[in-house]
């Protein structure tokens, strides 16, 4: 102890040059080399901003909708048209503002609420951030040739299908989907990895800020979730471009299929959007109330509980559907349960609010207040639609329009705006205009329920939605007419709220505002481009409340990792459920390949829905080889002895094994993977069970046996062959040659090609064919599907040698070996599960 | 290697246990049912019970007593230990209150079974 004061890991005074490598270790590029940043800061903040650019897009579609309905029988817009702008508006709002705009501040915030000095790849979430917002672009722009898509935000085959809707305008549906679904599998990669591995010392699960699990649980939600949008879009693509009739119910496809991988989505995906805001709101709530959160861990409990609960609930969008009574309670029951866990989450923060002796009621309060106001409503319009008989009512009408409004906007915008305006002094030299910010909320609050609530009532009487005009008379006039000026009121707002920006934004990572609203939480400790100084050891949930000085200390230089010992980026990395430290990660900086794979990205995928092919392959292989090139330098090796970070504490700068965040995010990739394939499968037994018609009656029209036979020993073989040279790369440099490994994994790759070719074959020389019928499109998809990681491998294990040749792979320095076999083992797994699904199952119910 | 470290697989299982007991509980009955009634089989019973309600039954008995072991281990195991360390009592009251909270999702879901016609 030095006198009352308690002994903290590092004594002062510090060394003179330590600040200064740290800050030149993290300083952001200048001049056209700042499009190369990857600070989490600066990332997040451009990530947000892009989301707002397209809230802002949609929102401007949205009033030239309500124009059009304004009064009856308007020509504003043509049907055409109509259709176009609704399916923007939806679409983007959905996939391109709500779903990025959480993500973002994800980004934004975790580290710093961690005391992290980034995530763990922040190349990856650049990269996300480039491909996302030059093909979000891409996609508004669409709107502009007559090639918007125009089949609504959830695009329904078979009308989206090429019978229906030829032409490109749906591809480019899928083309915004596709970048959403980069950016949401990159984010939750980031964020699994960032929330369990790089929390402060001492900031154990139940000392975790409850937006930090709102975050891991959304990750989680996404990497189970997205894999059934990413199916369903593979699906429809391949029907589009190739005719392979999934949904096309002459060849033996079903439209309901589309219904159940879109809505396995899109159910999860009202959650995914909800938790993050929901997260929020339990940060902002306790800084403004002054008080910590009321029920803690009933709150966690209801994250999870939520997290897992809204997976059974995706039937629920499709009562109409004919579907079996008692298959539609069990998803009738399941949404009753989920309101449990709702309901824990909004008296939680009554109860915060109750238990303040002085609210501060500044803006964003307001908003969570309007928040608290609007989601209640639309949880309970909510519960009535889960009512099989109201639902059958309502479905389709101007009622579920402003159902899921209630819950969307009122879930998740209005605790945006709130964050903006709490977080804003964390970013901004000064905070948002507190008078401007009570206009910004009266304006949204007043103008979404003149908005919204009269369509409960246009629903109630019967308007359909989606119809671009309707006749007078039909009791309907007044309600739209009123709605159309609720959604000016709300453009007012949001203009206001640009003013506001306009006025006191400026972008500071550090000297900023500082802690205005005195909130507990790390974030708010003194910043810099590194985040805090020191990494501070954590006590409480509210450390800045409970440990006296720790803002002081943390910068004065007395916690963990005062300087950048290695003089790269550095972060630690701490164990998942105590957060003790386990080692150093060396983080890579700024890079011009990792934005060139981006922009690469999203020309390939513009150049591929405009069946631009040779541009879309040089793109593609542009790509490729900018990804290859952003990777080869972030497995740097043990090239540091072990640092002091203060404390007594040595940490490595380089481990393998499983602890490894490369292999963690490796296995989060794992999973996500395991996800689509069990799509397909479910895609294949659906398709059976509706139309078995399509399957070969007879097992002698299916490929002989030996085909199979030899597919399953092919593979099997290539995984011991790749375990092998996992035993041999440890012997390397005790007698073990590096020619061994290279040759194996070559000899394994040709042995995974030939179990790939003996499966293609075996069904290629049966005559049957992908376009034939559904049996055949699924068959093909499966085969298809193996193909890719097949190629996938190809590439990872030429990468592997290549680096081996390099003399970059070795004994202790292994992470891109030990990758690509975790994805062989994988890939072997699900050839062998495939084998079984295709070959197995049909000769079992013969 | 940290042993904290390399214990967090099997405790989030456990914790998340009951919800995963849910999940598939959930899936086994839904996937059932879809089966039955499109492939025409739902009509078939065992002493005067359906085959739907038979498997719906068994499924369930099979969760709720799977979920209510882990749900009373977990809390007896924190009344025996006074002062186990925070983050293990904080998993292990988890686990008991997703264990609670699926027990109701589980009974809640099966009860239609005895009030509404299979398929319909």
């Amino acid at each position: 102890m030095m006198g009352s004061e308690p002994e903290l890991p590092n004594p002062l005074p510090r060394p003179e040059d330590e600040l200064e490598i740290l800050e030149k270790a993290w300083r952001p590029p200048s001049g056209w080399n700042f499009l190369t940043v990857v600070n989490n800061t600066y990332i997040g903040v451009f990530y947000v901003g892009a989301a707002f650019l397209f809230f802002l897009l949609a929102g401007l579609l949205a009033l030239v909708m309500r124009t059009q309905l304004a009064v009856p029988e308007n020509t504003l817009l043509d049907p055409d048209t109509y259709n176009q702008v609704f399916t923007m508006h939806g679409s983007i709002m959905m996939f391109l503002f709500a779903i990025p705009a959480v993500e973002a501040l994800g980004i934004l915030l975790l580290p710093n609420m961690q005391a992290a000095r980034d995530l763990p790849f922040p190349r990856l979430s650049a990269f996300a951030f480039w491909a996302y917002f030059i093909g979000g672009l891409f996609f508004f722009a669409s709107l502009f040739f007559d090639l918007a898509p125009k089949g609504g935000w959830f695009m329904y085959p078979p009308l989206t299908s090429y019978e229906y809707s030829p032409g490109d305008n749906a591809d480019f549906w899928l083309l915004g989907i596709g970048f959403i679904e980069i950016s949401a599998i990159a984010g939750a990669i980031e964020i699994v990895v960032g929330v369990l591995l790089t929390r402060a010392p001492g900031m154990s699960l139940d000392k975790m800020p409850v937006y930090c699990w709102t975050m891991l649980v959304f990750a989680v939600m996404v990497i189970f979730a997205f894999p059934a949008m990413i199916a369903g879009t593979a699906l429809l693509e391949l029907e589009r471009s190739f005719q392979w009739p999934f949904f096309v119910a002459a060849k033996g496809g079903d439209p309901v299929l589309w219904q159940h991988l879109f809505w396995f989505f899109g159910h999860p995906d009202v959650y995914i959007i909800f938790l993050p805001a929901a997260g929020m709101v339990s940060m902002i709530v306790p800084a403004m109330a002054q008080k910590p959160l009321v029920g803690y861990r009933l709150i966690v409990l209801a994250l999870i509980g939520t997290g897992f609960l809204s997976f059974g609930l995706w039937v629920h969008h499709m009562y109409a559907t004919g579907l079996p009574q008692l298959s539609m309670s069990f998803f009738n029951a399941a949404s009753m349960a989920v309101s449990i866990p709702s309901g824990i989450q909004v008296f939680a923060w009554i109860a915060t609010f109750a238990a303040a002796e002085k609210l501060q009621l500044k803006v964003p309060t307001l908003f969570i207040l309007g928040f608290l106001f609007v989601f209640i409503l639309g949880g309970l319009t909510g519960v009535m639609l889960a009512v099989v008989p109201f639902d059958w009512q309502a479905h389709d009408t101007y009622f579920v329009v402003a159902h899921l409004h209630y819950v969307v906007f009122g879930g998740m915008v209005f605790p945006l705006f709130a964050a903006f305006y709490y977080w804003m002094p964390y970013l901004s030299t000064r905070p948002l205009s507190e008078h401007l910010g009570r206009w910004v909320f009266g304006l949204i609050f007043i103008g979404f329920n003149l908005t919204f609530f009269p369509m409960h009532l246009t629903g109630l009487l019967g308007m359909p939605r989606r119809v671009y005009t309707y006749s007078a008379g039909m009791g309907w006039d007044e309600l739209n007419l009123v709605s159309t000026a609720g959604a000016y009121l709300i453009g007012a707002g949001v203009a206001v709220f640009l003013v506001d920006l306009a006025r006191n934004f400026r972008l500071a990572t550090d000297e900023n505002a500082g802690n205005v609203w005195n909130a507990g939480t790390l974030e708010w400790l003194p910043n810099g481009n590194y985040a805090t100084r020191t990494i501070p050891i954590v006590t409480s949930r509210e450390p800045i409340w409970d440990q006296p000085n720790l803002a002081e200390d943390v910068e004065a230089g007395r916690y963990y990792l005062p300087g950048a010992p290695t003089g790269y980026r550095e972060t630690i990395i701490t164990s998942p459920v105590h957060a003790r430290p386990l080692y150093l990660l060396q983080m890579p900086g700024p890079s011009w390949p990792t934005v060139l794979a981006a922009v690469a990205t999203a020309v390939f995928f513009l150049m591929l829905t405009l069946k631009w092919l040779i541009p879309a392959a040089v793109a593609g292989v542009f790509a490729i080889i900018m990804v290859l090139r952003w990777l080869w330098t972030t497995d740097p090796g043990p090239t540091h002895p072990p640092v002091d970070i203060g404390g007594g504490i040595k940490l490595p700068v380089y481990i393998t094994g499983p602890m490894s965040h490369s292999r963690w995010a490796m296995w989060v990739v794992i999973l996500v993977a395991a996800t689509i394939f069990a799509c397909f499968v479910f895609s294949y037994f659906f398709l059976w069970t509706v139309s078995s018609e399509a399957w070969p009656e007879d097992p002698r029209l299916m490929p002989e046996s030996h085909y199979p036979v030899a597919a399953m020993l092919l593979l099997i073989l290539s995984s011991m062959v790749v375990a092998y040279a996992s035993r041999a790369l440890k012997g390397v440099g005790n007698g073990v040659g590096h020619w061994p490994i290279r040759l194996a994994l070559l000899f394994a790759l040709s042995l995974l090609i030939g179990a790939f070719g003996a499966e293609f074959y075996g069904h290629w020389q049966t005559g049957l064919r992908a376009t034939e019928n559904s049996y055949g499109a699924m068959i093909y998809t499966f085969i298809a599907n193996q193909g890719l990681y097949v190629t996938t491998l190809l590439f990872m294990s030429m990468y592997t040698i290549a680096r081996s040749l390099c003399g970059l792979l070795n004994a202790e320095r292994r992470a891109t070996f030990d990758n690509t076999m975790l994805l062989w083992h994988y890939t072997v797994l699900q050839g062998l599960v495939t084998l079984a699904v295709v070959h197995l199952f049909p000769r079992m119910v013969e | 290697m940290n042993p904290a470290a390399v214990s967090f697989t099997p405790l989030t299982l456990r914790m998340l246990s009951g919800a995963l007991i849910w999940a598939s509980h959930f899936g086994v009955i839904y996937l059932f049912t879809a089966l039955a009634c499109a492939r025409g089989f739902s009509a078939m019973n065992w002493h005067g019970i359906g085959v739907v309600p038979w498997v719906i039954g068994a499924a369930t008995l099979a969760a709720v007593s799977s979920v209510a072991v882990i749900t009373l281990r977990s809390i007896r195991y924190i009344r025996n230990h006074t002062a186990p360390e925070n983050a293990l009592r904080f998993m292990l009251w988890m686990t008991a209150s997703i264990g609670g909270l699926s027990l109701v999702a589980i009974v809640w879901q099966a009860v239609p079974v005895l009030l509404i016609p299979v398929c319909g």
